[in-house]
């Protein structure tokens, strides 16, 4: 599907960017930029779907980049999904929403609390109604509010009956652990998504127990800087539904303890076999079970198949993808004897013929630790001013891992 | 990110450190982000080295980056290599080698060679390395290597002959026609030091010369003539055969290439001159190459454009102008400063009678090093006299006016004398620091209804006199006594110095060439003058009131500064070398007795606050007090500027606090009413922020305009607005943020039925207005 705004461009454009992507061998390695004789294609790649944007004059490219991302988000905000499928089931809204976000070449409502009141999100009612009456189209007729309120990011007049906010605290590590098991790298980013259904004009204010931890933080507009500067608390009138109020970066200078470790023993022999053993254990994860834990790794193209028998959970093997995923689920923290550790044995079937593998493979870990978040960042209080209610409060800290971004080297 | 341009661009050497850590956070973005924000790292890096090395673990790489991001990161690990981290970042290579991205391992094992080329002390190391990662058995990895060792080898040959030995072993094991290409190149250019291996190696490739890639037989070629040239006996038949075969070989390139080698080497009777130079020709020592990175050419390029990213000119795209050599007119800068300013008033006008012809004088000695703001010097001298000349009944005006100030004034004092003794004995009882600034918090605290700015001025007097009046201390009470009667001449006295020093320094700004900040002065009184003709009687109260206003504060007392007493004080006045700074004077007083103060001099400021002007002081003699003034720029904060000085050769620095109240951070600015109203509309909503003090009915009854601007002035500079609405309810005052610029402006509205005092500040600063509210609220309930 394509949109024009300003000017039409042809459609034979496309062969350009078909030419680059044919040219690399993963999807993932198209260049983001890539220059054509009149104009300059940027692309961004998620969830298996290019978003291609023609330029044809000098501007910022991260700019563009930042603008797709963020019409996906809004895609995936309004379908739930931002897929083919849903997108082919939505057209008619997705074309709405593009005319309103990017207005003759310019981005315009980028919010999507402003959005969803301009464009209602489909749901089966509305579709049902839509049929019954023939009204086929979604936009309100009148305009949001929120757009001729000063603040930008919440609309006059919100209403809710039980008043709640609730933050969640997600961390995500990215770590690199050598063969030796010690950590090369390891960095946090954190993140507070808020959902927030307050009533009025509620002036929160958000306290931490350790605010020093934090250094390198970037806010929802929202937030009021200064406050920050002078007084290391987050003080803001949220916006109205789900949002990201804050997040923060802890970088390899600080000492962070990684509450997972995983024992590898992985041998490559000649003779088209090979020995795999690995073994997962928590460590100080202060009482907390780690859930879902999930390790990846993706074997080298000389592996035919692997027998392999976990003692906890399930593991696969993709002899296409050459891709082996185990997943063990829980382990409790308090099992420290080691033979009721999860582990998986097994062998390595290699094709003969082909030199065996120089290199192990990389592991890549994932999991979640609830109720902790990894760095020791915790929420002293929330505070609100503004209305008369009480509100509901709700802190909720989770630590995971982001696809990829944890990895041992074997 | 076009922050980050703009530090790069503009940021001096000290504050481009800030730019890393917030490009490093975007790297946890999307790939497409992370590619084009690692592409300006790339190049940024390359400029600055030390600001990203502290975060030298962020750029590892991850197995499943793409391809693009893995190049950039081995990028700038490489460009950030120095000889202390060397040795991790190679380590770091090593597993990068290993990885099964073929194509990512020779790409390090490219980085690799850089890094030996550059940091001498491990090329070695990486030699040794890259040997052995020449008897992998992937293909690729070993000729990558190949090529980088020969490289590396051209930079300094004569230490490894062993190497070299090792890789003419090689030879037969490589396949990749580079490296091939790489490893006879080699031989030829070292034959010397492998006499014996050489002529066989030759011996090899000439079997094999016809299934050889084009690269690989030039090669061979080369390496023939040059074996010829050094050992032609052992050689002559091999080198013929193998020209023999160039001469029918299907690339024409080969051909000519062998038939040049030929005419130099072999027919000698055709060219003699020629083959004379054979050797020279041939074995002509090389120049090492120097590794370069993949990623270049983008310096032509402003750092974040598309241009940028994709290394040619888009359409519309705009180099970065050059600084300019020449400062733009200053003139243009003269617009906004419109505001009267407020100490300088007096001091200006004193300065027309007294001390202005000298300084005029002094100017236009100084005029010929003004070069290029001859102009504005010129128009300034006009504004002068029509300053001068024309509102001249007006100047006599406001002298009168002042004249009877200064009679209320005294009444004031007496009147104050007995408040002040009362809110001595209660005040008694609380424990006290120091004396002198007890006195001071007293009166500032039980200031009386009536008081005026000039009785502040007249508390500096004394606490200054007291101190210049040495050790022996009269009790408070008395000092002031004694002090009283002479208080209202000092107020006059003591402003002259203050407008020489500023004079003087108008003087050394104009040698400088900044003529924009002299002019503010000058043009100040006159438009002064002008606005007090349209806005009669209650903006020429106001302006006459505008009296120097000054508390006097402690930042170093006598017993830890070990004699050398520093206090502060904000005589609200523009700082003359920057306009968003707060001028700050500093009154160093030595109270010993019989020891001089050598050298004071500025260290260093801690909190990050830009600090300027500090002139270092030589001589500091026992029992004198001396005036410099500093800016300071509080970035409309209250955080406390702390800095360290030196003096008397101690090498120990000693640290200095200057605290700044909320109503120093803002320095007026006149704004008439339509404008005020304008202003006002635009910051309302979240920049509006209300207060009400409930007054009694006899203290409303006395607030009128001139006691609400005096309080007014208390804790904030600013100016009233003069009202056309002829409500004498409704006061405003507007003044802005002298860091931003931002504008503050105060509401007063009298509510007489309930007694009350509503206050309403509108601000785009709304922390800092909120303290000022809170502040403002207080003087008003502290009368009561």
């Amino acid at each position: 599907m394509e949109k024009h705004w300003k000017t039409v461009v042809g459609k034979s454009i496309c062969d350009y960017f078909f030419e680059a992507q044919s040219k690399c061998a993963n999807s993932e390695d198209v260049p983001p930029v890539i220059a054509t004789p009149h104009h300059y294609l940027i692309n961004i790649f998620r969830n298996s779907l290019y978003f291609v944007a023609v330029l044809t004059n000098e501007i910022a490219p991260l700019f563009v980049i930042e603008f797709l991302h963020r019409i996906m988000d809004v895609f995936e905000d309004y379908f739930g999904e931002c897929t083919e499928t849903s997108l082919k089931d939505n057209y008619v809204i997705v074309y709405e929403l593009l005319d309103e976000m990017l207005d003759s070449g310019l981005p315009l409502a980028t919010e999507t609390n402003i959005l969803k009141e301009l464009i209602k999100p489909p749901n089966i009612f509305r579709k049902v109604a839509n049929l019954v009456t023939g009204d086929n189209t979604n936009i309100s007729n009148t305009l949001p509010s929120s757009q001729l309120s000063n603040i930008p990011w919440r609309r006059m007049g919100v209403k809710y009956t039980n008043n709640e906010a609730y933050f969640d605290l997600i961390e995500e590590i990215d770590a690199i652990i050598d063969r030796n098991g010690t950590t090369i790298m390891c960095e946090i980013q954190g993140y507070i998504d808020c959902c927030v259904k307050l009533s009025g004009m509620p002036d929160l204010t958000l306290s931490f127990v350790n605010p020093r931890l934090l250094d390198d933080v970037s806010f929802h507009p929202c937030v009021r800087l200064k406050k920050w500067e002078s007084e290391r608390v987050l003080s803001f009138i949220p916006p109205d539904g789900n949002f990201r109020l804050i997040s923060y970066h802890i970088g390899s200078q600080n000492t962070i303890s990684i509450p997972i470790y995983v024992k590898h023993n992985i041998q490559f022999r000649e003779g088209s076999n090979g020995r795999f053993e690995l073994t997962v254990g928590p460590k100080q994860t202060m009482g907390k079970t780690l859930e879902s834990v999930v390790i990846e790794c993706a074997m080298p193209k000389s592996v035919l198949n692997c027998t392999l028998t976990p003692t906890q959970g399930k593991s696969t093997f993709d002899p296409v993808k050459k891709n082996l995923v185990w997943d063990i689920g829980k382990i409790e923290s308090n099992t420290q004897n080691t033979t009721r550790l999860p582990s998986l044995r097994g062998n390595i079937v290699l094709s003969t013929g082909q030199p065996i593998p120089e290199s192990n493979p990389i592991l890549n870990v994932r999991f979640t630790l609830n109720q902790i978040a990894i760095s020791g960042i915790r929420v002293q209080r929330v505070d609100m001013h503004g209305e008369k209610y009480k509100p509901f409060k709700g802190v909720k800290y989770i630590t995971t891992v982001k696809k990829g971004r944890f990895q041992i080297r074997t | 990110m076009a922050v980050a341009q703009l530090y790069y661009y503009v940021a001096p050497q000290s504050e481009i450190q800030i730019v890393a850590k917030s490009l490093l956070r975007l790297l946890r973005h999307h790939r497409e982000i992370q590619t084009i924000i690692l592409k300006s790292i790339v190049f940024i890096a390359d400029k600055h080295k030390q600001i990203f090395e502290p975060y030298l673990k962020s750029f590892y790489v991850h197995s499943n980056d793409s391809s693009l991001v893995k190049r950039y990161k081995l990028e700038i690990l490489t460009t950030l290599a120095n000889a202390s981290n060397i040795s991790t970042i190679l380590r770091e290579f090593q597993t990068y080698v290993l990885s099964s991205d073929k194509d990512f391992a020779a790409h390090t094992i490219h980085a690799i060679g850089r890094c030996a080329s550059t940091i001498s002390d491990v090329t070695e190391a990486c030699l040794n390395g890259l040997v052995a990662l020449m008897s992998k058995k992937d293909e690729t990895i070993v000729a990558e290597s190949v090529v980088v060792i020969k490289k590396l080898l051209q930079i300094n040959p004569s230490q490894y002959n062993e190497i070299i030995k090792h890789i003419v072993r090689m030879v037969d094991k490589v396949t990749v026609p580079i490296a091939r290409a790489s490893i006879l190149w080699l031989i030829g250019e070292y034959s010397d030091r492998i006499s014996k291996l050489a002529p066989d190696v030759l011996r090899k490739m000439a079997k094999s010369f016809v299934d050889e890639e084009t690269i690989v037989k030039h090669q061979i070629l080369n390496l023939a003539a040059k074996l010829y040239v050094v050992n032609a006996k052992q050689t002559h038949l091999l080198v013929q055969y193998v020209f023999n075969l160039a001469k029918y070989d299907t690339n024409y390139d080969t051909r000519d290439k062998a038939r040049l080698l030929r005419a130099l080497l072999i027919q000698t009777d055709k060219c003699p001159t020629l083959s004379k130079h054979a050797k020279k020709i041939l074995l002509a020592s090389k120049p090492a190459p120097i590794l370069e990175s993949i990623i270049r050419d983008h310096d032509l390029y402003t750092l974040g454009t598309l241009s940028f990213v994709i290394g040619q000119k888009a359409v519309g795209y705009k180099d970065l102008p050059d600084f300019p050599l020449e400062p733009p007119d200053p003139s243009v800068r003269n617009v906004e400063i419109v505001t009267p300013l407020p100490s300088q008033n007096v001091s200006s006008r004193k300065s027309s009678t007294t001390t202005g012809i000298t300084s005029r004088e002094k100017k236009k000695s100084v005029n010929d090093e003004n070069f290029y703001s001859d102009k504005e010097e010129e128009e300034e001298e006009e504004e002068e006299e029509t300053s001068t000349e024309g509102p001249d009944t007006d100047n006599e005006e406001e002298e009168d006016e002042e004249d009877e100030k200064e009679k209320t004034t005294q009444n004031d004092n007496d009147t104050n004398e007995y408040e002040q003794l009362d809110a001595q004995s209660t005040n008694n009882i609380e424990p006290e620091e120091e004396e002198e600034e007890e006195e001071e918090k007293d009166e500032s605290s039980g200031s009386s209804e009536e008081e005026e700015s000039e009785e502040e001025e007249d508390d500096d007097e004394e606490s200054e006199s007291d101190e210049s009046a040495d050790d022996e201390k009269l009790t408070p009470n008395q000092s002031s006594i004694v002090a009283k009667p002479s208080s209202t001449l000092t107020v006059s006295d003591y402003t002259i110095p203050a407008t020489e020093k500023s004079l003087l320094e108008m003087d050394l700004e104009a040698f400088l060439g900044a003529s924009s900040t002299s002019t503010n002065v000058q043009v100040a009184p006159v438009k002064n003058n002008i606005f007090d003709d349209l806005h009669g009687l209650e903006s020429l109260t106001s302006t006459s009131s505008n009296l120097v206003y000054t508390k006097q504060y402690d930042c170093l007392n006598r017993i830890t500064g070990q004699g050398l007493q520093i206090q502060y004080r904000f005589p609200r006045t523009p700082f003359q070398q920057s306009p968003n700074m707060i001028h700050v004077e500093l009154i160093f007083t030595n109270t010993t007795t019989n020891k001089d103060i050598h050298s004071i001099k500025f260290y260093k400021s801690k909190s990050n606050i830009n600090i300027q002007g500090f002139n270092q002081i030589d001589l500091l003699p026992s029992g004198v007090s001396i005036v410099t003034s500093i800016g300071i720029d509080f970035n409309d904060k209250t955080q406390p500027a702390s800095f360290d000085i030196l003096y008397d050769n101690n090498l120990i620095p000693t640290s200095l606090t200057i605290l700044c109240h909320v109503g120093e951070l803002i320095e007026q600015k006149f704004l008439n009413d339509q404008q005020f109203n304008q202003n006002l509309a635009r910051l309302r909503g979240m920049n509006e922020i209300m207060d009400s003090v409930n007054v009694d009915e006899v203290q409303i009854s006395k607030l009128n305009f001139n006691t609400i601007q005096t309080k007014i002035l208390q804790c904030a500079n600013m100016i009233s607005v003069p009202s056309t609405s002829g409500d004498s309810t409704l006061f405003r005052f507007s003044g802005q943020t002298i860091s931003s610029k931002s504008l503050v402006l105060l509401t007063i509205q009298l509510n007489m039925t309930q007694s009350k005092v509503h206050l309403t500040i509108n601000s785009d600063q709304i922390v800092l207005a909120t303290m000022l509210l809170k502040e403002i609220k207080q003087t008003f309930q502290s009368i009561l």
